[in-house]
């Protein structure tokens, strides 16, 4: 891919020349993680819908507080916003619901049903949306904790130790999700590699 | 038997695995185009908001500091006066209790000793044969 002369400024300086006034700079913003962000939205919610939602949420609670970014790095900051957004989210349809009470409880979003056409013609997208519904399946049957860290490293390239910051927990513990996710997923997707 | 997990480890797994999540992902496409214009139309508002909201902010503070200058000014220019005034009217107090209390001294003066006098009378006595030295009482 070629690289753009935006590509060599930070997220942190994009959002700090975003501060000072200048719009566009949140545009490039947006598009560094737009793919990223969604994917990850959707992985954690099933439909489409709720994930454009959230994404605007997330980035207009970004707008608010672009001024008081302090953070070492945007891409955590980014997603404990993201994380706030969703837990609250998931209260409001189930008040007594929480990211982390439940560890192992089999997640019942009808994922596979609410997945919805993307631009691509007919043709394209036969081999395409199978490879999607079974990988969209196979994440959906994650339990949350375990789904959440699995995408923020595949999907937001978050590392080990940003995922354990944004969450709150033990590195050793991000590590323990990730490793029983993956356990999981390579045997339900096996057949795919 | 449990392994120690180590970020080396996972990622080395991960190589065979995330491409084809993320295959899987890229099917759902991103947010939609209402969704991104929504985005850059609340970040250009909240802009134009701030920027309104200093100008509002300067429009209401300058007026509002020239009023307080011109408060202090006119503070100023009356506590000058008061004082002035008042320290005329000390002055005029002043030389008005230091004549009233030369008054007083001649005038209270002589009745005090007059009516000294009158009293001794009264009594039968006179001044100067009730102040008599101790000589003269001996001698009567």
């Amino acid at each position: 891919m070629k690289e753009t002369p935006d590509d060599f400024i930070s997220d942190a300086d994009l959002l700090s020349a975003y501060a000072k006034g200048d719009a566009p700079a949140l545009d490039l913003l947006v598009a560094r993680y737009r793919q990223a962000l969604f994917s990850w939205l959707m992985g954690m919610v099933g439909n489409r819908a709720d994930a454009e939602d959230l994404f605007q949420d997330i980035w207009f609670r970004v707008i608010r507080h672009a001024e008081r970014f302090n953070d070492v790095s945007f891409k955590a900051w980014l997603w404990k916003i993201a994380r706030n957004i969703v837990i609250d989210f998931r209260r409001k349809r189930k008040p007594d619901l929480s990211l982390d009470a439940v560890d192992d409880e089999e997640d019942s979003q009808p994922l596979l049903n609410q997945l919805t056409a993307t631009d691509a013609g007919p043709a394209e997208c036969v081999e395409r949306d199978d490879l999607t519904k079974r990988v969209m399946g196979a994440v959906a049957s994650l339990p949350d904790v375990q789904r959440e860290v699995f995408l923020m490293r595949v999907q937001g390239n978050l590392s080990f130790s940003e995922i354990a910051a944004t969450l709150g927990v033990p590195l050793n513990t991000a590590l323990g999700r990730m490793h029983d996710a993956m356990t999981k997923l390579k045997k339900m997707l096996g057949e795919e590699k | 038997m449990k392994t120690t997990l180590s970020t080396e480890m996972l990622e080395k797994e991960l190589e065979t695995l995330a491409p084809l999540v993320q295959r899987g992902f890229s099917g759902l496409g991103g947010p939609s185009d209402d969704v991104l214009r929504a985005i850059r139309n609340e970040a250009v508002a909240h802009l134009a908001g701030r920027r309104q909201s200093r100008r509002f902010f300067l429009h209401l503070v300058r007026p509002l500091a020239a009023a307080a200058v011109l408060a202090l000014f006119l503070g100023g220019v009356f506590q000058h006066h008061v004082t002035q005034r008042d320290g005329a009217n000390t002055r005029v107090i002043g030389h008005l209790l230091s004549l009233g209390s030369t008054h007083l001294s001649a005038d209270t003066a002589e009745p005090s000793a007059e009516l000294a006098n009158r009293l001794l009378l009264i009594q039968g006595l006179d001044e100067e044969a009730f102040f008599i030295t101790q000589e003269e009482s001996e001698v009567l």
